[in-house]
């Protein structure tokens, strides 16, 4: 088999499809043990969501929705910075929480994003598209 | 859903973040904390013992914040979006510069190095496509008035 640009891109689109969908399945299973209505409903949305994307069903719609969740998840942070002055430094933003929490899965998502989704050909999307065989016959 | 709409997606995600940290940095900084003792604290005593002017100093100290806040707010919800991020790149510049020159290396990758990568998406994607923003949706509502009084 040779390694084909489509068969590139895939590995490309596959790799960070599957690093977001684990960093989403694995938050959610971990927010489990947190308890609560609230955080089981998130806990719930954050491991289906997740497992859409490791197995690649529904990809471009699951990472439309990821993408205004962490937008919101911003926001609310920027929020509450506001809403506690002096306690966060000159960005008024937990620093931890945009580097380490917001950035990284924003980068994914936006990588996701703009590869295409025709070159996602390792999914489940793909596999009922019937488009899996392009990728090994080009 | 087409590819159009996930690269809108995309960098509406890059935008909406870069403008909200830098916006959320802004209104604090003129509102809360205030430019004075912002450029007092941040910029004035900590670069007292350095070859550059005081008066440099107090200016870029007390521009930063309503720079910040505007342009931040401008990028949040993409009106003049492009003038609006050339001067975010500019207090990036001035940042890298001024952590670089009593700080070790290592500082910039914690604040600079993830808000310039934010503000290069969006910067080097075309302007066009940027469609979940509001200078789309004027642009939008002059061509559809302009067709209006053509017909």
């Amino acid at each position: 088999m040779s390694i084909t640009p489509t068969l590139e891109r895939a590995a490309a689109v596959f790799l960070t499809r599957t690093m977001i969908g684990f960093v989403y399945f694995f938050s959610g299973i971990q927010r489990l043990g947190q308890g609560g209505a609230p955080g089981y409903g998130l806990a719930a949305l954050e491991i289906m969501l997740g497992a859409l994307l490791l197995v690649g069903f529904w990809a471009r719609p699951v990472l439309r929705v990821l993408a205004v969740m962490i937008v919101g998840v911003t926001i609310w942070y920027g929020v509450q910075g506001l809403s506690r002055p002096g306690t966060l430094g000159p960005t008024s933003m937990d620093i931890n929480i945009v580097d380490f929490y917001i950035l990284p899965r924003a980068v994914l998502i936006i990588i996701n994003l703009f590869i295409p989704a025709e070159d996602d050909v390792l999914s489940l999307d793909a596999v009922i598209d019937g488009c899996v065989r392009r990728v090994f016959s080009s | 859903m087409n590819q159009t709409a996930d690269r809108a997606t995309a960098i509406f995600v890059a935008r909406a973040i870069l403008g909200t940290v830098f916006f959320v940095a802004g209104l604090y900084k003129t509102f809360m904390w205030g430019p004075v003792a912002h450029a007092r604290e941040l910029f004035v005593i900590p670069y007292a013992d350095t070859f550059l002017p005081v008066w440099s100093l107090w200016l870029t100290g007390v521009i930063v914040p309503p720079v910040e806040l505007v342009a931040g707010g401008l990028v949040l919800v993409g009106l003049w979006t492009r003038p609006a991020l050339l001067a975010l790149a500019a207090v990036l510049v001035l940042v890298t510069f001024g952590h670089l020159l009593v700080s070790p290396i290592d500082s910039l990758f914690r604040f600079i190095m993830p808000r310039s990568a934010l503000l290069l998406i969006v910067l080097l994607s075309p302007a066009e496509a940027d469609r979940y923003s509001l200078s789309f949706i004027l642009r939008w509502k002059r061509h559809r008035n302009a067709e209006v009084a053509a017909a």
